[in-house]
């Protein structure tokens, strides 16, 4: 289930809330794990099975890790076994086909790919049980004995998936005893407010624009102003939708008395690539930091060394993110471009006027955007080949694309809001007598523009088109 | 804090409100019928373990709560004009000249839909590299149905290629069909030669051709087929603007119905078999005649009253001194299929669209025309069959 549907709005969420809202507390947690179950099932009927093994497994594993404290070899191997099952099914289910298919490539062999659907979220909360066994092994949180505790962080469904990715030690007191007051719990939902704003009014409609090109194309004729605007499009796209989404989980956690830590902090205002990558997906880039690169031994370590965790650390965020080869090629070139900026670019950035640096940053994040979003190496390099040498004029595709146009009204507005303009005018309405009251009168209506769109999305007769 | 308080209450009070309204959706009576959209809607269907298993209780209840949700009717039709406004901002100068007035375009970003003097047409544009290429899968495919049979090919021309501005078409499929194939073949093409026209032979709302448009297809396919004094109608019936076609509800014009009328045939006695099973009828449109349809205001007139599209349909006329005939057809050939037929033993009409789903089995040629001893081969089908898509065209290469 997507938190941009009417299903979610208007069944979901409401029976959730009454329900979580009408049980004492000590059953708050089992309405939470039952309705995230549900949340999964949904979407995911089949494979919610394979999250209740993974929170069984999981569970007891940790468990006998805490018990057997005193035998460090022991504990050790029972990490490893539980990382390499965690990663083996993320492994399986996301990399088994892109590894087979390569294999096939590289040694000319005739596997058949497995074919095996994605389980959605399957790579955050990996990530999140991952952050819970290996902090039970460090001893930086206590093991759960509760199952259904346990379970409930595991398939929490406000960041179960799309993140952000919350870490069993940032939640242990909260799942245990929480807070709910009604100021926290409509702050909460002026936040799941925006980020639902942010995805169906700006991040669905700028993503038609960005699909013209990217969807296929060699079904379009380029030149580079289409291609800009293209690109532009799914910078703002990807950005919207994720942060959005991040929005409505940090705002649904409120709502049931969580508080997650900030996952996006305007990314693209950052004036360099190092200070991008402290704006964006917070969680995961901490994460690889905390779990990857500082086990390796960070930078306190040879230069060599240090390159070697730098490259693993990128690899690997590319690999996250998906199956394919683009992938790897933007962690490479986000990698690339640190370690330039670390080495000496960055001390000749700092004596740049910011509006210089700014621009040259976001260059840089949407060339490798265009890395990320290629569906296939052709496909990049088609895309390539038109900026330099285009097939059309602007004219000639904005006449075969005229409808995109329309589009362009919400491309300037997530231009506008994806610097603190928003968060700006927040501060200056709240100063006022009625401050908030106006404020929430906007979100509202924004919230009953975004309705009205989803209503309409359902609204396709194009399939039928052709017959 | 007490202030803070107040501005809570009201916030909360108005969020209920909005969840008010989507909790009425869920204990409403269901409405069956949208008037304005012309549409059956979508109706909250009961829960079962295997509908959940396989996701189809979840895709009806997303439906189904769009679809009920209060005032979705005027949301859909006010959206639309919002939309409509925005494309406003396209300058009319460059793209739309004087007789193209931009309305929309279709989600799947194939056509451009124009409002050209209360038609609905497409924006005519030369076929891209993509689009030529799959022309040129496909007339290696019609290669070698001409190898194996004598083969006739009749083309719809639509609005896609013909350039109302200029009174031209800018693009010739059957002079590129002529120059690239080979063996065995004919090539005929319903004509226009401007727009008043194609405003005779095709509907304001929708992309078919109407009664005077296929009966002159009808007219082309006997004369390529060397068939003497073809038949003529016998009456026509019209039911004034009751037909709203997909190309207005394309571009959520809902108040635009258009006037469908029907030609009357005599045609002889023939049995019928659709995917195998023996059927008093193809077409309704006796039943048009007489007024005798369940749904007048849903009705989608085009498909069920010409009949709609069937992985295979035979036609059996019982004459063994004639010749076996194959129709390979999209949704143009629905108003002529039958027509055709009665000059042939019998007739096979198959639409690679449905074939392999409703037959159970892949559609190979060679095959069908051995095993169903067919004698020759006819494919009615708009330029856009030939043009966009080449997965429909699978099979004839076996």
């Amino acid at each position: 289930m997507l938190f941009s549907s009417l299903t979610f709005l208007f069944a979901f969420l409401p029976i959730t809330l009454i329900l979580y809202f009408l049980v004492k507390d000590k059953y708050k947690n089992y309405i939470l794990l039952v309705a995230s179950l549900i949340f999964y099932a949904w979407g995911e009927p089949k494979y919610v099975i394979l999250m209740i093994l993974s929170i069984i497994f999981n569970f007891f594993i940790a468990k006998i890790i805490d018990k057997k404290s005193k035998k460090k070899k022991l504990q050790k191997l029972l990490l490893a076994f539980v990382v390499i099952v965690n990663i083996g099914a993320l492994f399986i289910f996301k990399y088994l086909d892109f590894a087979i298919e390569n294999l096939n490539v590289v040694f000319n062999f005739n596997i058949q790919p497995a074919h095996l659907s994605l389980p959605i979220g399957i790579s955050f909360y990996t990530f999140q049980i991952l952050s819970y066994v290996i902090d039970v092994y460090r001893k930086k949180v206590k093991v759960q004995k509760n199952i259904f505790t346990l379970g409930t962080y595991i398939a929490l469904f406000p960041q179960l998936i799309a993140g952000p990715i919350v870490r069993y030690s940032d939640v242990e007191k909260q799942l245990k005893s929480r807070t709910h007051s009604l100021e926290k719990f409509c702050d909460g939902f002026r936040r799941f407010i925006l980020g639902f704003v942010k995805k169906v009014l700006i991040a669905n409609n700028v993503a038609i624009i960005a699909d013209t090109v990217f969807s296929d194309p060699s079904s379009v004729e380029l030149g580079p102003v289409a291609i800009v605007i293209s690109l532009l499009a799914y910078a703002l796209q990807i950005y919207y939708d994720f942060s959005g989404y991040s929005d409505m989980a940090i705002g649904l956690g409120k709502i049931f008395g969580f508080d997650f830590d900030e996952n996006f902090n305007y990314p693209y205002s950052a004036t360099s690539l190092t200070d991008f990558w402290r704006r964006w997906h917070i969680s995961l880039t901490s994460w690889f930091r905390d779990y990857v690169y500082i086990p390796l031994g960070g930078n306190r370590c040879s230069k060599l060394k240090w390159l070697r965790n730098f490259s693993i650390v990128w690899l690997l965020t590319g690999f996250w993110h998906g199956a394919s080869w683009n992938f790897v090629l933007w962690g490479v070139f986000n990698m690339v471009i640190l370690l330039i900026e670390k080495q000496f670019l960055g001390k000749i950035l700092a004596n740049i006027p910011k509006i210089f640096t700014w621009i040259s940053t976001f260059i840089v994040v949407n060339i490798g955007w265009l890395l990320f979003r290629a569906n296939t190496m052709d496909d990049l390099g088609l895309i390539v080949k038109s900026f330099f040498y285009p097939e059309a004029s602007t004219a000639d595709f904005l006449a075969h694309n005229f409808s995109i146009v329309s589009y362009f009204l919400f491309m300037i507005l997530g231009l506008i809001f994806m610097f603190p303009v928003w968060k700006k005018m927040t501060e200056k309405l709240l100063k006022w007598k009625f401050g908030r009251f106006i404020l929430d009168i906007i979100l509202l209506a924004l919230f009953c523009v975004a309705i009205c769109a989803l209503v309409n999305s359902s609204y396709n007769p194009f399939i039928y088109f052709r017959f | 804090m007490k202030k803070r308080l107040k501005e809570e209450h009201v916030f909360l009070a108005l969020v209920c409100l909005v969840f008010i309204l989507g909790a009425y959706t869920l204990i409403k009576n269901p409405k069956k019928t949208s008037t304005v959209e012309n549409r059956n809607l979508t109706q909250f269907s009961h829960f079962t373990i295997n509908a959940f298993l396989n996701g189809k209780f979840q895709d009806n209840f997303d439906k189904a709560l769009a679809d009920q949700f209060p005032m979705s009717e005027k949301i859909r039709i006010n959206y639309g004009n919002v939309v409509a406004k925005l494309l406003e901002i396209v300058p009319n100068d460059d793209i739309c000249k004087n007789r193209y007035t931009s309305l929309a375009n279709d989600s799947a970003g194939n056509y451009r839909l124009f409002n050209c003097e209360d038609y609905i047409v497409r924006m005519p544009h030369l076929p891209n590299q993509k689009q030529l290429e799959v022309l040129e899968s496909n007339i290696a495919k019609f290669n070698h149905v001409n190898s194996l049979i004598k083969t006739y090919y009749y083309i719809i021309n639509t609005p896609l290629t013909f350039d109302f501005e200029k009174n031209e078409n800018i693009f010739d499929f059957s002079e590129a069909l002529k120059e690239k194939m080979s063996g065995d073949f004919d090539v005929a093409t319903l004509k226009y030669d401007n727009f008043e026209q194609y405003k005779d032979y095709f509907y304001k709302t929708d992309h078919h051709w109407n009664y005077k448009g296929s009966y002159q297809g009808f007219l082309d396919i006997t004369n390529m087929l060397d068939v003497k004094n073809p038949s003529k109608p016998s009456g026509t019936f019209s039911n004034h603007e009751c037909f709203f076609g997909t190309a207005a509800k394309n571009v959520r014009r809902f108040e635009d119905l258009d006037e469908f009328t029907v030609y009357k045939y005599d045609i002889p006695e023939h049995e019928i078999f659709i995917n195998g099973q023996q059927k008093q009828q193809y077409n309704h449109i006796d039943d048009f005649i007489s007024h005798n349809y369940e749904y007048s205001q849903l009705y989608t007139f085009y498909q069920n009253v010409y009949g709609t599209s069937y992985g295979e349909i035979i036609f059996d006329f019982h004459n063994p001194e004639k010749k076996n005939l194959l129709i390979i057809t999209d949704s143009f050939g629905h108003p002529v299929k039958e027509l055709v037929a009665q000059y042939f033993n019998h007739t096979h009409i198959v639409d690679l669209r449905h074939y392999q789903d409703e037959m159970k089995k892949p559609f190979v040629f060679s095959k069908y025309i051995n095993e169903n001893k067919i004698d020759e081969v006819l494919f009615i089908a708009s330029s856009e069959f030939f043009l966009l898509d080449n997965t429909t065209t699978e099979g004839l290469d076996k």
